[in-house]
C-alpha cells in the first residue's frame, strides 16, 4: 500500500508542476489543476454590529446556507417587476452567488450550486400578505446534477403566529412570524418568514430550497 | 503476449489537453484508492447503498450473496469497482448499470498455485450480462437472469435465473431482510444438480483456451442446480449474510487450489460510507475471504456544479410607453455592426465567451461563439442571449446564436428577446423558454451585415506536463505504466487550419520491463506496444497539420496529415453528414497509414496500408448511442465495429465495443475479436466548475492485430455532437445560469 500512496503523492505533485504558454490561455485553462482554490471565504459576519449596519447606505442581505453553513451578505444586483405579481429582486454575493427573492420569498439562486431554476411561489406570496390561513402548493425547480429542472412539488398550509420581535445585530424589529408547513412526500418542510408588523418587509427568513441545497436563512440587514 | 497500450486517450474540447488524459485518469483513481472516495464526499441525493432495496455485491460484482447472484439491480447508471479474494482468487470486477435493466460487467482476475497447463497463476478476464425480468413490487419479487463470462475463456462461465424478496421489517429485533432463490448452470450447476432440462450436452472449461466467442450453444445447457441465501440487514451499516452456494469449483479444486468441504457461506458486511463496503466471509468451509466494493455514480457528483452567478437581463423599455425607444434608424449607421461588436465583444469575453462575428438587423442578429471555458451549451446560449439583450438596440426582436466549437458552425439557437424578458422567473422557466426556442442547421459563414472579430489568428499555445501511460493485463504484472513529461504545442495559423505536436519524455515506468514479444501472424499493427516501449525514452507522439471546414450546412470535413499517432503517420480525411436537429448522422473515412519506426521519431517502416470507414451513428436519445463502422483496419482486415454508448448530460460517458472482421479467430489470437470499454469523465465533475477538458480511456481485454483502427485525433462526431438539438436540450436545465 506504501507505493500506492507514494504513486498517488507522484502523480498528484507531478500535476502540479506543469506549466503553459501562449497567445491567450494560462496553463489553468489549458490543462487546468484539480487542486482548485478554494472559494473565497465568506464575508466576515462579526462585523455584523448595529454601528456597522447603520452605516450600510445600500440594502443588505445575510444569506446562511444552513447545509454547508456558508454565511454571506449579499447586495442588490437587479430589481423588476413582472406580470406574476410582486417585486424581484436579484441579490449577489461578493463570489457571484445570487438569490432572487420575490416579495420576500426565495423564487430562484445562481452560482450556489444545486441552484433553484425557479419556483411556482404564489401560494407562499399569498401567505406572507394574507391575514388568514392559505393552503395551495409551492414548487420548486430545481437543476440536476444532469442539467435537467426537476419539479418538487410541496403541499402547503400556512398559519399566523403571534407577533414577535427579532433581533438584527442589536437591531429591535416587530415581527408578525409566518410559518408555512409543507409536505414533500412523506417528509414535513417549514418555512418561517418574520414580517414587518406594519408592511410587507420580510425582516428575516427560514426556506427550504430542495432537497440538494437544504434551508437557507436570510436576515434583511438594512432595507 | 498480452502486453498492450489500454491507455489510449483523447480529450474532448481542446487536444492539447490529450496528454493528461492518462495521468488525470490515474490520479483520479489512486483517490478512490487512497481512500478519498468521490462519493464520500457528496451531499447525499439517493438513499444510501445500505437502504433494504439496494442490492450488495457479491464476489463477481453483481448484485448478489456472497459468491451466489442475487436478483434486482444497482440505481440506473451506477459504476461499482469491487476486489474480492477468498482461496488464493482474487477477482477485480467493473459493474455498470447501463439501464434501468441492463447491467454489464468486466473482470479481471488471478488464481495463484494453479500450478499446470503452462500457468503457475492462471489469470483471466470475463464478462457478463444482466437482465432484471421484473422489479420488485409490493409483493412480487425481483427477478433477474444473467450469463456470467459470456465471451472470455468460459473458465466462470454461467447463466442464472433468481429471485430476491426482500422483507422491511420481519423479526421484532429489527432489520431488513433478503431472500433469494435461484437456479444456476453451468459453474453455477457444477454441485447439487436437479437434471438438466435444456439438454446435457454443455462444452467443459478448457484452460488456455483464445475465448472471446459468445458460447451461446452452452447456455442453459448441462444441469442445473437450486442455490439460495438470506441477508438480515441488521442496521444501516451491518448485515450478515448466508447462502447455500452450488459452484463445485471443480477446476480449482482439482488442481488443489483450496479445498471445497461445505457448500454454506457466510459473511459479514459493514456499510463504511454511501460509496464504500467492506465484507469479511467464511467461505466453501475452509476459506477467509474479503470483499470491497465501490460504487459511484456519474449523476452524483463530489461537488455541486457551481458557476458565477450571470448578469441581470435588463428590459426594454415598453412599446407603449415609449415608442422612439424602438426606433430602427439605428441601422442606417454604416458602422452598426461594429459598434455593437465591440460592446458584446467586451461582454462576452469577460465571461470566457469568444465572440467570432456579429451580423445584425433591424429586428433581428446573429452572434456566433464558442467557449473554451463552458462544456454545456445551454450556458453559452443562455450568457450570450443576456450580453445581447443588455446590448442590442430594443427593436433587435429575434437571437440567432451560432454555436461554434473548434471553428465549425455547428446549430443555430433562434431565441425571441421577449421571452427572455419574462420568462426568467416564471415557473418552469426553463422548460418553457425551451419550448420557443428553435434549434436549426447553421450556414458555414455569417450573412448580412456582419462584423468579424479578428486578431484571434495566428494562435499559438503550448503546454508542458506530466503523462502518465498506463498498461494492463499482463500475465506477469498485471499493471504497468510509464511516467513522464510531455509538452505540447498548438499553433492555429486560420480558422480550421492548426498544427498540433506532442513530445513525450519518459521518466520512469516498466512497460518496457515486460518479455513477451508480439505472436500475431497478422502484420504487427498494435501488438508491437513492447518494442515501441523499448526503444526509446523521448518520443514524438504527434506532429499533426489538419484542416477542418463545414462545406455547407449539414456536413463537416477535415484532413489530416502527419505523424497521426504513436505506431502510425499518414493522410486521414474525413467527411460527415449531421444535421443538428436529426438524431442519425453518416460519415466516411479514408487514410493512408504507414507504419512508424520503434523509436518514434520522424521515420517509417515498411508496412503501409490504406484504410477507412464507413460510419453510421444514431443518439436514441435519453444518453443512448450506438455507433457502427464498417470498413478495412490497419492490418487490412475488413470488418465491422459496434459501439453502443450511454452519456449523462454532465459529460459522463461509459460504452462498449466490438469488432468483427474477416480475421479467423486462430488467426486474431487470445481474445477472437477486439472489444473494450470506454470511459470518458468530465473533470468538471470532480471539480464543481466549469471546463470543456475530459478524461477518456479505452480498456482491451487484449489489445491485438485484427479489427485495429487508427487513432486519430479530432474525429468529427464527437467533436460536434454536443452542440446539436437532442445534446443541448438535454443541457437546457441550465440555460438561466
Amino acid at each position: 500500500m506504501t507505493s500506492v500512496y507514494q504513486a498517488c503523492l507522484l502523480v498528484l505533485a507531478s500535476i502540479l508542476l506543469g506549466c503553459s504558454g501562449g497567445s491567450d490561455v494560462p496553463y489553468a485553462q489549458m490543462f487546468g489543476n484539480p487542486l482548485r482554490k478554494p472559494s473565497p471565504a465568506p464575508e466576515d459576519v462579526s462585523k455584523l454590529t448595529p454601528q456597522w449596519i447603520a452605516a450600510l447606505t445600500t440594502p443588505a442581505l445575510e444569506v446562511t446556507l444552513e447545509r454547508s453553513g456558508r454565511v454571506a451578505v449579499l447586495s442588490p444586483f437587479s430589481d423588476r417587476r413582472d406580470s406574476a405579481g410582486g417585486a424581484v429582486r436579484i441579490w449577489r454575493s461578493a463570489d457571484g452567488a445570487q438569490i432572487v427573492l420575490r416579495g420576500g420569498v426565495l423564487i430562484a439562486t445562481r452560482g450556489v450550486g444545486n441552484d433553484v431554476d425557479s419556483s411556482l411561489a404564489q401560494t407562499m406570496i399569498a401567505a406572507l400578505s394574507a391575514r388568514a390561513p392559505v393552503s395551495g402548493h409551492h414548487v420548486l425547480y430545481t437543476v440536476t446534477s444532469e442539467n435537467r429542472t426537476k419539479a418538487v412539488d410541496l403541499s402547503c398550509q400556512s398559519k399566523l403566529i403571534e407577533g414577535d420581535v427579532i433581533d438584527i445585530a442589536g437591531r429591535q424589529i416587530e415581527t408578525r412570524q409566518v410559518r408555512v408547513t409543507c409536505r414533500w412526500g412523506a417528509e414535513t418542510k417549514v418555512y418561517d418568514f418574520w414580517v414587518d408588523a406594519g408592511g410587507s418587509t420580510v425582516w428575516q427568513s427560514r426556506q427550504w430550497a430542495g432537497p440538494d441545497l437544504g434551508y437557507i436563512r436570510t436576515r434583511l440587514l438594512n432595507e | 503476449m498480452l502486453l498492450m497500450r489500454n491507455g489510449a486517450s483523447q480529450v474532448r474540447g481542446l487536444k492539447v489537453c490529450s496528454v493528461l488524459t492518462a495521468h488525470l485518469n490515474t490520479a483520479l483513481l489512486c483517490l478512490m484508492v487512497c481512500g478519498f472516495s468521490p462519493s464520500v464526499l457528496a451531499q447525499e441525493r439517493t438513499p444510501p447503498a445500505s437502504s433494504p432495496l439496494t442490492p450488495t455485491l457479491n464476489f463477481y460484482g453483481v448484485p448478489g450473496l456472497i459468491d451466489m447472484p442475487g436478483a434486482g439491480a444497482l440505481p440506473n447508471g451506477q459504476i461499482a469497482i469491487g476486489v474480492s479474494s477468498f482461496g488464493g482468487q482474487t477477482r477485480t470486477n467493473f459493474t455498470f448499470q447501463f439501464s434501468p435493466r441492463i447491467a454489464v460487467t468486466f473482470r479481471y482476475s488471478g488464481i495463484q498455485d494453479w500450478n499446470s497447463d503452462g500457468f503457475d497463476t492462471y489469470r483471466d478476464r470475463s464478462f457478463d450480462f444482466r437482465y432484471l425480468l421484473v422489479k420488485a413490487g409490493r409483493k412480487a419479487p425481483a427477478i433477474s437472469i444473467g450469463l456470467q463470462d459470456i465471451a472470455g475463456t468460459g473458465i466462470y462461465a454461467g447463466e442464472y435465473v433468481v429471485a430476491t424478496k426482500g422483507f422491511a421489517q420481519p423479526f421484532r429485533f429489527g432489520g431488513a431482510v433478503k431472500v433469494t432463490a435461484g437456479l444456476g448452470w453451468g459453474r453455477l450447476g457444477s454441485t447439487g444438480s436437479i437434471g438438466s432440462p435444456f439438454g446435457a450436452d454443455r462444452p467443459q472449461f478448457v484452460p488456455g483456451d483464445p475465448g472471446g466467442e459468445l458460447r451461446v450453444n452452452q447456455w442453459f445447457r448441462g444441469p442445473v442446480s437450486p442455490f439460495g441465501g438470506v441477508v438480515w440487514q441488521v442496521s444501516d451499516g451491518l448485515s450478515l449474510k448466508a447462502e447455500y452456494a452450488t459452484d463445485a469449483y471443480t477446476a480449482e479444486t482439482s488442481r488443489e487450489v483450496f479445498s471445497n468441504r461445505s457448500h454454506f457461506n457466510f459473511g459479514m458486511e459493514y456499510q463504511v460510507s454511501p460509496a464504500l463496503r467492506v465484507g469479511g466471509y467464511w467461505l466453501y468451509g475452509s476459506e477467509i475471504g474479503i470483499n470491497l466494493q465501490l460504487q459511484v455514480n456519474p449523476k452524483n457528483p463530489p461537488v455541486p456544479y457551481r458557476l458565477s452567478g450571470p448578469r441581470p437581463i435588463i428590459e426594454r423599455p415598453k412599446r407603449l410607453s415609449n415608442p422612439a425607444a424602438y426606433d430602427q434608424g439605428w441601422i442606417a449607421a454604416q458602422n452598426a455592426p461594429v459598434v455593437i461588436r465591440e460592446a458584446l465583444d467586451t461582454e462576452l469575453t469577460q465571461d470566457g465567451i469568444r465572440l467570432h462575428s456579429v451580423s445584425v438587423g433591424a429586428i433581428r442578429a446573429e452572434t456566433r461563439v464558442s467557449s473554451d471555458r463552458f462544456d454545456n451549451f445551454a450556458i453559452l446560449t443562455g450568457r450570450t442571449a443576456r450580453a445581447m439583450a443588455r446590448i442590442l438596440p430594443p427593436s433587435v426582436e429575434t437571437f440567432d446564436i451560432v454555436l461554434v466549437t473548434n471553428d465549425f458552425p455547428i446549430s443555430k439557437v433562434t431565441l425571441s428577446r421577449r421571452d427572455l424578458e419574462t420568462l426568467e422567473f416564471q415557473p418552469d422557466a426553463s422548460a418553457l423558454l425551451l419550448s420557443r426556442t428553435f434549434i436549426s442547421d447553421a450556414d458555414p459563414a455569417p450573412q448580412g451585415r456582419t462584423a468579424q472579430v479578428d486578431g484571434y489568428y495566428p494562435n499559438f499555445r503550448w503546454a508542458v506536463g506530466p503523462y502518465i501511460r498506463p498498461s494492463f493485463f499482463d500475465p506477469d504484472r498485471p499493471v504497468r505504466a510509464d511516467l513522464g513529461i510531455s509538452a505540447v504545442a498548438q499553433y492555429r495559423l486560420a480558422p480550421g487550419w492548426q498544427v498540433f505536436g506532442e513530445i513525450r519524455r519518459r521518466l520512469v515506468g516498466n512497460i518496457a520491463d515486460a518479455s513477451r514479444p508480439s505472436d500475431s501472424v497478422l502484420p504487427h499493427v498494435r501488438t508491437d506496444a513492447l518494442l515501441y516501449a523499448q526503444a526509446t525514452d523521448t518520443s514524438l507522439e504527434q506532429f499533426v497539420l489538419s484542416k477542418q471546414w463545414k462545406p455547407g450546412p449539414t456536413t463537416y470535413a477535415r484532413v489530416s496529415i502527419g505523424y497521426l499517432e504513436q505506431m502510425f503517420g499518414g493522410l486521414s480525411g474525413e467527411l460527415l453528414w449531421k444535421p443538428a436537429d436529426s438524431q442519425l448522422a453518416v460519415g466516411i473515412e479514408l487514410n493512408y497509414a504507414k507504419q512508424r519506426d520503434f523509436d518514434q521519431g520522424f521515420g517509417f517502416q515498411d508496412y503501409d496500408v490504406a484504410t477507412g470507414h464507413l460510419s453510421a451513428y444514431y443518439d436514441f436519445g435519453n444518453g443512448y448511442h450506438a455507433q457502427i463502422d464498417t470498413g478495412q483496419y490497419l492490418a487490412g482486415d475488413v470488418g465491422a465495429t459496434v459501439t453502443v454508448e450511454r452519456q449523462f448530460a454532465n459529460g459522463w460517458r461509459v460504452g462498449g465495443f466490438f469488432t468483427l472482421t474477416d480475421v479467423s479467430a486462430e488467426d486474431f489470437g487470445e481474445g477472437s475479436f477486439d472489444k473494450g470499454i470506454t470511459f470518458t469523465v468530465p473533470v468538471s465533475w470532480f471539480t464543481g466548475g466549469p471546463t470543456r477538458r475530459a478524461v477518456s480511456t479505452t480498456v482491451r481485454p487484449v489489445q491485438r492485430d485484427g479489427g485495429a483502427r487508427l487513432n486519430v485525433s479530432g474525429r468529427l462526431y464527437d467533436q460536434i455532437r454536443s452542440g446539436h438539438l437532442v445534446d443541448v436540450a438535454n443541457d437546457w436545465g441550465r440555460v438561466w445560469q
